[in-house]
């Protein structure tokens, strides 16, 4: 199936997409490596998720900062630097240059145009989210935002090559912009501190000096009413009192003794963001209690908080834009025909080296300046002008180029084919391993399972990781064997056409030719 | 909140209207029944989006909480239990009935985009003059951002059966209820635990921490429920500002309500409605297709059902507004249960009521202005945020928070005469409203005829 024959070509709709960059025939057994992406993927993102899964909080992880030269700090930098967005961002490269295969691909099975399949695969997969954050309890899915991206990029398959790089630059630049524009908030709202605070401490000091002076002049007079007075500063006592609050003009200083309401609001507003990246245990702590009480209900009423937080605040104000860049950057090296070898493998390899350095370049930056921050938020703010987060979005968009590159190379150059084709195999079916690590994690974790959740270390933690490669590997191994497509995909297939889909291998002869049918299809 | 758009059949009317000449006259009519209700329920869209845009919701609060016996609360009381989320209601009906026309009468031509590259490009612009008109034009109400996303669920239906289409909106709306049910039960759950701990106290009995806490919690909920009088004087002097202070003041309200309401409540309410508006086109509802005794039997179902409910949930929000704590320990459901059935009623009895009109032939030249409105609702609808936030907004005229609540109502009769007369004026010269027009260039990604030419007469509708 080099290039797809004409019997099939007539089920690819009508809007499909322009022809691929000139002198250059599209070579889609090669596609295995978007495979290769995903079971990636979904083993190495949970070093980076198992923290959050095991209760290991954000404050934890900050607090670690304090110990830099330590091992938990190195490991949990490590996997910051060379994992943390950049499995997401693997999937969504995946997923975007998965959108541009699945028009080309045609598709067997019910008759369906591709454009139907397309669009019903993105709504199932939103609901597979939905399930997957309110039913299995995993507040951080990305299914859901696989599915909303995968209906908002619909329009962008036939855009040329040129227009995809344009589009990805402009959100990336977007995406900065609004990490940027974020922090400016949090500078404006210290300025507004600023001012309040020197208020509140000039009001402060005169109320002590006059407080101190009502006394001396109570004393004097005597009388209970003078020190009744001396209590709330009331006009006649101001008169008596000392020479600061003489030379201040009386009826200013009787409005603006006390901060407004609206300045009270602005140090609390302050203060409340330079908490953001401090450890506060107590909020960890009720949240411990919640996900630690035996019960599901008790903890779904606390888990759906964070989900509907991620699956509409955090979608809407950056994800959108991180999930884009990534995706829209797939596309771009699908039509430049990056997957199909385009390029030789020395170039793959200079590429991946390139992406990765500057990457990491980027990474440390982000890194060092988290350190400060934590450190310090009030000083950071004073004296730097830019987030730690505004060379994000270009550090995972060059980290999962390289990292695309570096396989692109292992594959063109023949290398750990072994591990390849392992990882191409998990990534066939990596919806249902993804599945299979919020069902395992969930009932170990939290309260109404076995409730480990907050009652193990970094370490431990990063053991239960291997833990759980174990039964990935088991499962794609012996799954592999019997059937050809994953439980998950199956469903999530047979759902798209409405009618049970095969599963299992065809007996021997038919084997390899199950394999290579081209109604196998690349879901998420 | 407010709302707008079924506006994504333009295209498709238009078509509807070349065919003309090859097809019966009755299929005219088909769409000049949809573009009639659309225009409706553009201009009644208005009477609910007013108070947002003219001041604060301390006016609704305070009117609610006064005299009865005023213009000001006749004027409530009509238009919430008679108009309100139903003009909504009929706006998603009929968006969702657009989306069929859309998609039904593009033929897949085998070049450049397809149907569904198409619809979803539409959708796309739309939900980007959404962020326009709530970002630009400032108006935090805006429902196009909504329409945009959630008409991108509706495409893999427009084959389905009106019968799967009905069972699609019962469980958005069985969502919808059970939401909440368990938020009203949540909220109820802390008022029975402060009715209890008083009882302990009143009884002399030392209450526990935990209970100390539950009694404070209920305080504390019965007082974040009141307007916090400082916060509306912020409001209001924020409002009276310049552009750039609107814009500040108003861009967290934004990006809350985009990121937020979408997804806790529009989903179902807007879905819900959606998907009944696809059954019923299919039914032939909208499109005038039914008997004139069909009509009438739903208008007087729709209202004979839809006011008394009407009104009683009015009654329900009259007494929430007033004393919250009694409202909880009075009564097992709250009465927002019955917002579906309301709206459902009243919407088709509105719906039904203008066909009848149009059916007797009484106000011919209202029929058709109201159907210029709607032909070009998505320009009027813009144009809504446009003149309401120029003329109530600090940086236009300023009269932000100046009118009683009755008041506000002329400036709505003002903008529905305005609306009718330029609709009609402008359609004499172009095919399609200015807005529209700027719209489906961008969706083809081309230029598009405007002018009306000599050849087709498509004057007006």
């Amino acid at each position: 199936m080099a290039s797809y024959n004409p019997e099939v070509s007539k089920h690819v709709g009508p809007s499909t997409l322009h022809a691929f960059s000139p002198g250059y025939e599209p070579d889609f057994s090669r596609i295995a490596v978007i495979d290769v992406f995903k079971g990636v993927a979904v083993m190495a993102g949970l070093f980076v998720t198992i923290l959050y899964w095991g209760g290991f909080s954000q404050g934890m992880q900050f607090s670690l900062t304090d110990f830099p030269g330590g091992i938990r700090y190195r490991s949990y930098a490590a996997i910051s630097l060379l994992l943390e967005g950049k499995m997401m961002g693997l999937v969504s490269l995946a997923f975007g240059a998965g959108i541009i295969l699945f028009f080309v691909r045609p598709h067997l099975g019910s008759g369906l145009s591709n454009n139907d399949l397309y669009v019903r695969r993105n709504m199932w997969l939103i609901l597979f989210g939905l399930v997957n954050a309110f039913i299995f309890l995993w507040p951080l899915d990305i299914l859901f935002h696989l599915g909303v991206m995968g209906l908002l990029l619909f329009p962008f398959p036939r855009m040329k090559a040129k227009w995809l790089l344009a589009s990805v630059l402009l959100v990336l630049v977007i995406n900065s912009g609004k990490y940027y524009w974020n922090y400016t908030d949090d500078t404006k709202a210290y300025s507004k501190y600023v001012v309040a605070d020197s208020l509140a401490k000039k009001y402060h000091i005169r109320d002590s000096i006059q407080q101190r002076n009502d006394s001396i002049a109570g004393r004097l007079a005597k009388g209970k009413d003078s020190i009744l007075k001396a209590a709330h500063l009331t006009k006649g006592n101001s008169t008596k009192a000392g020479s600061l609050s003489a030379k201040n003009d009386s009826t200013a200083k009787k409005t603006i003794d006390t901060l407004t309401r609206k300045q009270k609001k602005q140090m609390e507003e302050w203060e409340g963001i330079a908490k953001r990246y401090t450890w506060e245990k107590k909020k960890d702590s009720a949240k411990i209690k919640a996900l630690q009480e035996v019960s599901y209900i008790k903890n779904w009423e606390y888990i759906i908080v964070p989900a509907k937080q991620s699956e509409a605040r955090w979608l809407y104000t950056i994800g959108v834009w991180e999930l884009a860049s990534i995706m829209l950057l797939g596309m771009w090296l699908f039509k430049i025909g990056f997957f199909f070898g385009r390029f030789n493998s020395s170039q793959y390899l200079v590429a991946a080296l390139a992406g990765i350095a500057i990457g990491m370049l980027c990474g440390w930056y982000r890194l060092h300046c988290l350190t400060l921050i934590v450190d310090d938020y009030t000083k950071y703010v004073q004296q730097q002008l830019l987030p730690h987060t505004i060379l994000k979005p270009l550090e995972i968009a060059c980290t999962v180029l390289g990292y695309a590159s570096l396989f692109m190379y292992l594959m063109s150059s023949g290398r750990l084919k072994g591990l390849c084709s392992f990882f191409a195999k998990t990534g066939r079916m990596a919806l249902s391993h993804y599945l299979l690590q919020s069902l395992l994690l969930s009932v170990f974790f939290y309260g109404y399972g076995m409730g480990y959740y907050a009652r193990m270390g970094q370490p431990g933690l990063y053991l239960v990781v291997f833990e759980i490669w174990i039964i990935h590997i088991v499962f794609t191994v012996f799954w592999t064997k019997f059937y050809y497509l994953g439980p998950a995909e199956w469903l999530l297939k047979s759902l798209i056409h409405r009618k049970w889909m095969p599963i299992k291998r065809i007996a021997e002869a038919g084997n390899e030719k199950a394999l290579q049918t081209p109604s196998i299809v690349n879901h998420d | 909140m407010t709302n707008a758009s079924a506006f994504i059949d333009e295209g498709a009317s238009e078509q509807f209207r070349h065919e003309t000449t090859a097809q019966p006259v009755q299929k005219s009519d088909r769409i000049k029944t949809i573009d009639m209700i659309r225009g409706l329920a553009l201009l009644g869209i208005l009477l609910m989006n007013i108070p947002f845009f003219s001041g604060d919701g301390i006016v609704m609060y305070d009117v609610m909480q006064g005299d009865h016996d005023t213009w000001d609360f006749r004027t409530l009381a009509v238009v919430n239990s008679f108009f309100d989320s139903t003009m909504r209601g009929l706006f998603s009906m009929l968006f969702g009935a657009g989306m069929l026309l859309f998609l039904m009468n593009k033929k897949e031509t085998g070049e450049g985009p397809g149907v569904a590259e198409l619809y979803y490009r539409r959708l796309l612009w739309l939900v980007f003059f959404g962020v326009i008109n709530a970002y630009v034009l400032l108006w935090p109400g805006d429902i196009l951002y909504t329409y945009g996303l959630l008409g991108m669920l509706l495409y893999p239906f427009r084959n389905s059966s009106p019968r799967l289409l009905v069972i699609m909106a019962i469980v958005f709306s069985l969502f919808f209820f059970g939401k909440s049910y368990y938020n009203y039960n949540e909220q109820r759950g802390k008022r029975i635990e402060y009715v209890a701990a008083v009882k302990l106290e009143k009884a002399g009995q030392k209450l526990t921490p935990a209970q100390t806490a539950a009694k404070e919690e209920w305080l504390e909920m019965e007082k974040t429920q009141k307007p916090d009088r400082e916060e509306v004087k912020e409001n209001i002097a924020e409002m009276k500002g310049d552009y750039p202070g609107v814009f500040t003041w108003l861009l967290p309200v934004n990006s809350r309500f985009e990121a937020w309401w979408l997804h806790t409540w529009a989903s179902f309410d807007c879905l819900f409605m959606m998907f009944l508006g696809m059954a019923l086109f299919k039914l032939g509802f909208f499109t005038n297709k039914l008997s004139t005794s069909t009509y009438a039997l739903m208008l007087l179902m729709g209202y004979g059902i839809g006011i008394p409910v009407g009104w009683i949930q009015f009654q329900g929000q009259l007494m929430a507004t007033g004393d919250l704590g009694a409202y909880f320990d009075r009564y097992r459901i709250s009465f927002d249960a019955l917002q579906d059935i309301r709206r459902l009623f009243l919407a088709i009895g509105h719906a039904s009521l203008l066909i009848l009109v149009y059916r007797s032939k009484i106000m011919p030249w209202l029929m058709k202005a109201l159907a210029n409105v709607g032909q070009m609702a998505f320009t009027n609808y813009l144009m809504q945020s446009i003149i309401c936030t120029v003329f109530f907004y600090g940086y236009g005229l300023g009269y932000y928070n100046k009118f009683r609540f009755h008041q506000v109502y002329y400036v709505v009769f003002a903008v529905w005469i305005f609306q009718l007369i330029f609709s009609s004026i402008w359609l004499h010269y172009f095919r399609f409203g200015p807005f529209e027009w700027v719209w489906r260039s961008l969706t083809y990604w081309k230029k598009q005829p405007m002018k009306i030419s000599n050849t087709t007469t498509v004057s007006g509708v």
